[in-house]
């Protein structure tokens, strides 16, 4: 017997149709269905647009593959919903075009008329732009938080560092209040001197990193071995004294697209960093090498020095003035400086260390 | 009329010039009778450890206390001396920080410290300095 809807009952499934096709258009949403027995696949009209299936294309099981960034999860999903159960996640995506975009999927089982899974199936909606703007905003709070940073950074240099010459000149003018023997008009004055030349010190510090973020920054093709050898040039004396060895290997990347003077930087602090901090029981040595990781070029300079104890100075290590060795030619600048110049050009400076072994300093360009 | 200097004062201070400084107004002063300076926290530490351990050597009355130092910074130091904080009380010893900093977090993070007494910013004036040496 065949049932025939009243009217109301048909205007009823007619509304519901409209409003499930308004709500899709609106979201963007898509459906599919795949049975992996038979190897179909259905993506109604809104889907196939979303993924730019061309006209008349018929896409077969295996083609839903490339429609996924990460193959394998992909994979583990359908395997899920073979097994009889659900997901509903933030996937990227690949259309037919080769455009990469995020979208919110579901998946539940497909099961043919005997009640057997023979596939999945489910709605998809893009949330790219949703996803985009996130990123932007979180990569916006990152730059802030980083400046943020650097602004307290100054804030101490200025109050911390600026203070203590202050405090001394003040403290020097109350001992020396009522001088009249000439030795001590000597020790005042020397007292003087010394002040004045810490005070520029700090000024000239306090300007190598105001400059970093103020001046335009020109790119340059620059060969990394010349560049290299350019500053090992500079400091081959004192490199041989020190029986510091060097090993270089740049096969991953052999030049980059970046501010001189940086470069330069990088390899000068880091190289004489290596220096400073040598194990006392063996040569220096010193690795420098690139890198590619996930597309990103990445610059290696690694020791088999002291190291640093990063459980008790990793917050510590790329601020300014921080010294952790109680050695004498410390200044704590180098890796402040490296690490402002750097991150000027949207890059970024990680280390790892371990007492007694090593420091290994990361560069990601 | 009684004695009313100390007999052993002790700095703590990497900062060479200051601590040259203080030493000739302690000594200007009539302040302290002798002076025991520390670079960092940690040499600092290792000698009170010692000190406290071995029970019988003379300990200074007042510290003046850096907070930033390289090695053992002065938050270090004071957190490495809390094991002790009973000894600092039983022998009479005063630890004063003193900082050119003027950050109220470090002020009041400074106050929380129960063996700390005072904090002393930078510049410190004869007058602050013959309060911190005064034996209540």
């Amino acid at each position: 017997m065949l049932i025939i809807p009243t009217e109301d009952l048909l205007q009823q499934l007619l509304n519901k149709i409209y409003f499930l096709e308004e709500t899709a258009a609106m979201t963007g949403t898509g459906a599919y269905s795949m049975n992996v027995i038979t190897g179909e696949v259905f993506i109604d009209e809104l889907g196939c647009l979303m993924l730019a299936v061309p006209d008349n294309f018929v896409l077969k099981t295996n083609d839903c593959l490339r429609l996924f960034t990460d193959k394998k999860t992909a994979l583990a999903r359908l395997k899920i919903c073979l097994e009889g159960g659900f997901f509903e996640r933030d996937v990227l995506m690949i259309n037919l075009k080769g455009k990469e975009f995020w979208a919110k999927a579901t998946g539940k089982p497909l099961f043919n008329d005997r009640g057997v899974i023979v596939g999945l199936k489910g709605v998809f909606t893009s949330i790219d732009r949703l996803v985009r703007k996130t990123e932007e905003a979180e990569q916006h709070a990152r730059i802030i938080e980083a400046q943020k940073d650097r602004l307290i950074d100054f804030a101490h240099i200025v109050s911390h560092n600026l203070r203590s010459h202050a405090s001394n000149l003040q403290l020097t003018l109350e001992t020396f209040k009522s001088i009249t023997e000439p030795t001590e008009i000597g020790k005042f004055k020397d007292y003087l001197q010394d002040i004045s030349e810490n005070l520029n010190k700090t000024l000239r510090h306090l300007n190598t990193v105001v400059t970093t973020h103020s001046v335009e920054h020109r790119f340059e093709h620059l060969s990394l071995e010349k560049e290299l050898e350019d500053i090992l040039e500079t400091y081959r004396s004192e490199l041989k004294e020190k029986e510091v060895s060097i090993n270089m290997d740049f096969t991953a990347f052999h030049s980059i697209c970046y501010v001189k003077t940086y470069l330069e930087s990088i390899f000068k602090n880091l190289i004489s960093n290596a220096v400073r901090f040598k194990h006392p029981d063996r040569a220096c040595v010193i690795d420098i090498r690139t890198k590619l990781l996930h597309g990103k070029k990445l610059l290696i300079i690694a020791d088999n020095g002291t190291g640093i104890d990063l459980g008790k100075y990793s917050d510590k290590v790329f601020k300014m003035y921080q010294t952790f060795h109680g050695n004498e030619d410390a200044r704590g600048l180098g890796l402040f400086v490296v690490k402002n110049q750097v991150q000027a050009v949207n890059g970024d400076i990680s280390i790892k260390s371990e007492v007694n072994v090593g420091t290994s300093l990361t560069i990601r360009f | 009329m009684p004695n009313l200097t100390i007999n052993q004062a002790c700095i703590i201070d990497d900062d060479k010039l200051y601590v040259s400084l203080i030493t000739m107004l302690i000594e200007k002063n009539n302040l302290a009778r002798e002076l025991l300076v520390f670079e960092n926290g940690q040499l600092a530490f290792d000698y009170f450890k010692n000190a406290f351990e071995s029970g019988s050597k003379k300990l200074p009355e007042v510290i003046l206390l850096d907070l930033n130092m390289p090695v053992m910074d002065g938050w270090e130091f004071l957190d490495a001396m809390m094991p002790y904080a009973s000894q600092f009380k039983e022998r009479d010893i005063t630890i004063n920080v003193v900082s050119s900093t003027i950050n109220p977090f470090e002020v009041k993070k400074a106050k929380s410290y129960d063996i700390v007494k005072e904090f002393l910013t930078k510049p410190i004036s004869k007058e602050a300095m013959q309060n911190a040496f005064s034996k209540k």
